[in-house]
């Protein structure tokens, strides 16, 4: 009984020993906490801004006038459109757009996503649902009517105008959704696009082709392959042809 | 004798019995100082983790602050004049923060923007027949920004009907920036 008497402040020492290891261990854990939850408020913040951002652009890019002289900047052109109408007056004849219309495109997406050049990457799209009976036009020719995308490798930035072969929700929500991170995607916005299909080859006349169009965004990283294991930019997969201003 | 096996049973014993005894404080001196030192790390922690949440918090309530404010000098996204981007300032009504929102020209080598000076001096902003597209236009001097006070700033594309262009008119894309501070 005497031992046990002398051994008290012993036991009192290893009862705080318990608590101090009870406390880091407390202190440890709320650290971990409140960092994770400052980095996921940012990463929310950040996401939040790029995709209204997106969104914002995809708006002012449909509704931004543009040059009809190549040479000729904006401020200085005689003679100016709207984007949107030089697009639907490209399409409806062919249901293809021309180098001067994706020249114009690629310049005013470059110049509305000027301030996010060194940290994202893009892609500006217009689709057509390739589900629509259209008399006169085959599925096969709708599907992606524009799409345009900035990819970086290393450090240089490339420019590319695709016809992908893949389906639209192959390519957002597998391919690049699902390999590059802190995607912003833009609402769609919805573009009544016309095509005329004459009365004479047994076509409806003027006919709608309900369109989208839309941009995703996400911070700069290295493309993943295709689902096919090919180059994603490669003819299998998005089909990419390189592009450079003249 | 029976009084002292009492007593012993009850955990007293006469000092020569007790080596090293220094009080019923000073014994369980030694287990003080880790005791101690937990709840200095256990407070130090629990006060870092408030001051990030509480920074969260802030960071949050000003994000969605400048959206607001954003969203109303934007109107929607498509400004015909230099009277309508006014017109949109004065709807936004801001209590306890420092604001400013400014129209500047979108390159395509955009050039990275001094804020202080945009802010300060309207440095950037872009110009209609001698209007500023800026507002408020002058800030008040308390109100002035250094490069360490701490701002959250949002960027919007929208469109601005030029007329100053050879064209006559032309819907321009420019770069809203919003600046918001305490």
């Amino acid at each position: 009984m005497a031992l046990a008497y002398s051994k008290k402040a012993q036991a009192s020492i290893a009862d705080s020993m318990f608590i101090l290891v009870i406390c880091a261990a407390i202190s440890v854990l709320l650290f971990t906490v409140s960092m994770n939850h400052g980095k996921n408020v940012e990463r929310q913040l950040q996401y939040m801004h790029s995709t209204e951002y997106a969104t914002s652009a995809l708006q002012t890019i449909l509704y931004s006038s543009f040059s009809y002289d190549e040479h000729a900047s904006l401020e200085e052109s005689k003679e100016v459109d709207y984007l949107l109408v030089q697009i639907k007056t490209d399409y409806v004849h062919d249901g293809v757009l021309s180098d001067k219309t994706k020249a114009a495109v690629a310049r005013l997406v470059e110049k509305v996503m000027s301030p996010f050049e060194h940290s994202y990457d893009y892609v500006f799209y217009i689709w057509a649902k390739p589900d629509q009976k259209i008399e006169g036009i085959s599925g096969g020719e709708l599907g992606f009517i524009l799409f345009y995308l900035k990819a970086t490798e290393g450090t240089e930035s490339k420019r590319y105008f695709c016809s992908p072969k893949l389906p639209k929700s192959k390519i957002f929500d597998e391919v690049l959704l699902g390999g590059v991170g802190g995607p912003s995607v833009s609402s769609p916005v919805a573009i009544a696009l016309k095509r005329w299909l004459p009365p004479e080859s047994h076509g409806p006349g003027y006919a709608t082709i309900q369109s989208y169009a839309g941009i995703v965004m996400w911070p700069i990283t290295k493309l993943p392959p295709g689902p096919d294991g090919e180059n994603i930019l490669g003819p299998t997969n998005l089909n990419c042809t390189e592009f450079a201003f003249s | 004798m029976q009084n002292f096996a009492n007593a012993r049973l009850l955990g007293c014993s006469s000092m020569r019995f007790r080596k090293g005894f220094v009080g019923p404080i000073g014994d369980d001196l030694p287990s003080l100082v880790p005791l101690i030192f937990s709840l200095i790390i256990f407070f130090a922690s629990f006060s870092s983790a408030f001051d990030v949440f509480i920074g969260a918090k802030e960071d949050f309530e000003s994000a969605i602050l400048i959206s607001d404010l954003a969203a109303s000098v934007a109107g929607d996204h498509f400004i015909t004049s230099a009277e309508e981007f006014y017109k949109n300032c004065e709807r936004v009504s801001l209590y306890g923060f420092f604001y400013k929102a400014s129209l500047i020209e979108l390159k395509e080598d955009f050039a990275p923007l001094d804020v202080v000076k945009l802010v300060n001096e309207n440095k950037g902003a872009y110009k209609v027949d001698d209007k500023l597209l800026a507002c408020p236009v002058e800030i008040d001097e308390r109100a002035k920004i250094n490069k360490d006070t701490k701002l959250t700033i949002l960027f919007l594309p929208v469109i601005f009907q030029d007329p100053t262009v050879t064209a006559g008119l032309a819907s321009r894309p420019m770069l809203l920036v919003v600046v918001v501070w305490r």
